[in-house]
């Protein structure tokens, strides 16, 4: 008895009684920064209804739920800070992009190249961070960055370089593309043609790890197979063929060769499981993980589905060690607020849309199309094959979620995409494993390189196959031109219940909820039938 | 039992958040500090983003946009007779070679009386003199 009231007097004086929801923080500081970005109107809509529950939440004890009664009183503070955070990038002063308005002429860039080279009708671009920016004699501008053109550049990330031409703004945006938006998306304020650079010397470590990599993976690749490889190792996928690339693309895989979350879980997996035989404590283990993830994505030159790769798997490794539960779809959420704070207009990029679409997706909707596909298709199996269904499961809900995204984007949809990623999102895991590990091998000995890159050329192989395959049948896109912005939240509207079926609806309805929802997404296509004519 | 124990331990019984307003704040105040602090690293790396941090541009020598936007668009105008080799390089159709013949000429014949003699000089035809004409001065 004196033992327990010793410790009684000693505890924390912590209530966790009722327990908070956390879910609202995140969603709320989101959505405001999106707001802000896109529709400054909206976002004091927002915060204007922020106070109204705010109020209604003090004021009115029952109007919220106990657990989620703090989360809506500090929903003001969530709103406002998301329009904040978002006018504080949008007032940020760009003179950069002020000094190529005026088109001054000429002007002297010293700067890195930041993005690897890829070719275009002009010669090759690429994005240039700049170091100096020189006018009429005087060094006027550090930072920013440009896209460079030029009729040659055979120059990789990191390296130095020198350009003297003309500085200009990106064209007006026309009906089917904002150039200057999806610049400013990389943080790019500017143009520059040159017809030629200069290299500086000091070559760049990204750009050798890149030149070594094509070397290793061409011990023993047909080009066409290291250039896939090479896509899907460094997300570089400017050797590609561009008959494949269209075959990928129309085959709906295209994913694969994007760094995204299943690269970066499989390079989290092969690294956690070789340190965990190598008996390394967790708490080594997790951050050590984390260093080497965080090497790979700057190596890959950080597109935007990486960052968030990179960032949901920082929350996952840092979980044990600071004793959290895994909380997918909160580590989702809080995600999406660290990536839009560091850069807003990331909301623009399709890479960074179809990568949260995809995700959430299969967070969302994965169960529901589970408990669907073994209602209906695996029905007559006695014991229905658990991996399969899941992996039909995952597709069928992350191709679905990022459609309307990729109908607006690319004007067609793959409709095929569905089975190729049967074979595609299986075998990409070992390809890119043994890619990593080809051009590991490759800078240690060729002779190590050519087995495991021989191993690989066939996995490739049945890769290509599948979307050249796939991509010829006359069923594998319907073509989806004219998509509006409205159609697309429409879309999106229509998939709330199928996404809240796990969460609001017992298990034996979730069937019904993701079969509605596939009719739903059936009826929308049909819709942009008939809006096309 | 167990559940009961806990409550016992965690719960701080002089504060019951649903009774007053005061109450609410003072048993929410660590999620709230908590808000506030994730807030404001999130807005102080917002900040750091856009404005401070190396990738973003900033002015090292302060030039006047409008007198830059004056100078490009004043035109070319060139004085063939006081010019030196760079500056009538400048002019249309002329290189470095033409440049020094048209200094050379203008040391043997004196000082250019009009434009248009820039045609005695050997190299600069009927053609190229119609070109250089609308950025040529005497």
């Amino acid at each position: 008895m004196q033992r327990s009231e010793t410790r009684t007097a000693h505890e924390p004086k912590l209530n966790f009684k009722p327990p908070a929801r956390l879910d609202p923080w995140a969603i709320t500081l989101s959505i405001s920064i999106v707001a802000e970005t896109v529709a400054p109107p909206l976002a004091t809509a927002l915060i204007l209804a922020s106070l109204v529950v705010c109020a209604g939440a003090l004021l009115w004890k029952d109007l919220v739920p106990t657990g989620w009664r703090p989360m809506m009183v500090l929903l003001p503070l969530f709103t406002v800070a998301g329009a904040g955070i978002a006018y504080l990038h949008a007032t940020t002063p760009d003179p950069l992009a002020d000094l190529a308005a005026v088109e001054p002429g000429e002007v002297t860039i010293v700067g890195k190249i930041a993005s690897p080279p890829t070719p275009v009708s002009y010669g090759y671009t690429a994005d240039v961070r700049v170091d100096h920016l020189w006018y009429d004699g005087h060094e006027i501008l550090r930072g920013g960055g440009v896209e460079v053109f030029a009729g040659d550049l055979n120059l990789g990330v990191g390296d130095r370089i020198r350009v003297d031409r003309e500085i200009s703004l990106p064209d007006s945006p026309d009906d089917d593309f904002d150039y200057g938006r999806y610049l400013a998306t990389k943080r790019i304020s500017a143009l520059v043609y040159a017809t030629y650079v200069r290299p500086m010397g000091g070559k760049g470590w990204i750009g050798e790890v890149h030149r070594r990599t094509d070397v290793a993976l061409g011990y023993g690749l047909h080009p066409d197979e290291a250039a896939v490889v090479r896509g899907m190792v460094l997300g570089d996928r400017s050797l590609i063929p561009e008959d494949l690339d269209t075959a990928f693309q129309r085959s709906g895989i295209t994913h694969v060769l994007a760094i995204s979350g299943q690269h970066v879980a499989v390079l989290a997996a092969m690294i956690y499981f070789v340190l965990r035989a190598l008996a390394v404590p967790v708490m080594v283990r997790s951050p050590v993980t984390l260093a080497l993830i965080w090497l790979y994505i700057v190596v890959a030159g950080a597109p935007p589905s990486a960052l968030r790769a990179g960032v949901v798997a920082t929350f996952v490794l840092a979980a044990p060690i600071f004793n959290r539960q895994l909380a997918p779809l909160h580590f989702m959420t809080t995600m999406l607020v660290a990536v839009l704070a560091y850069n807003p207009l990331l909301i623009y990029s399709t890479g960074f849309q179809l990568s949260v679409a995809a995700v959430f997706g299969i967070l969302l909707l994965r169960k529901p199309m589970q408990a669907l596909l073994k209602s209906t298709l695996f029905k007559p199996f006695n014991k229905p094959p658990e991996t399969v269904s899941n992996l039909l499961a995952i597709s069928l809900s992350a191709q679905v979620a990022t459609a309307p995204i990729i109908a607006a984007t690319f004007d067609n949809v793959s409709v095929i995409g569905v089975l190729t990623n049967l074979i595609a999102v299986p075998i990409s895991g070992p390809i890119l494993t043994l890619g990593l590990l080809g051009a590991i091998a490759g800078n240690v000995a060729p002779f190590l390189a050519y087995p495991i890159n021989a191993c690989n050329g066939f996995l490739v192989t049945i890769l290509e196959f599948t979307a050249r395959g796939a991509s010829a049948m006359p069923f594998a896109t319907v073509a989806t031109p004219g998509i509006s912005l409205p159609l697309i939240g429409l879309f999106y509207i229509g998939c709330v219940p199928a996404a809240i079926a796990e969460s609001s609806f017992p298990e034996e309805r979730w069937p019904l909820w993701a079969a509605l929802f596939l009719a739903w997404t059936t009826g929308w296509l049909l819709l942009i039938g008939a809006t096309n004519g | 039992m167990a559940n009961s124990n806990f409550d016992t331990t965690t719960r701080r019984r002089d504060i019951d958040p649903q009774k007053s307003l005061a109450d609410f704040f003072r048993h929410h105040l660590p999620q709230i500090v908590v808000c506030a602090l994730v807030v404001a690293v999130l807005a102080g790396g917002a900040l750091y983003a856009s404005r401070v941090s190396e990738s973003a541009p900033r002015v090292v020598y302060s030039v006047s946009l409008e007198k830059v936007q004056q100078d490009v668009q004043q035109p070319l105008l060139v004085n063939i007779n006081t010019a030196d080799v760079e500056e009538l390089d400048e002019l249309p159709q002329v290189g470095p070679a033409t440049a020094e013949a048209i200094i050379q000429y203008r040391e043997t014949n004196g000082l250019f009386r009009t434009v248009s003699e820039l045609e005695e000089v050997p190299g600069i035809g009927p053609a190229t003199l119609e070109e250089i004409k609308p950025f040529a001065t005497v």
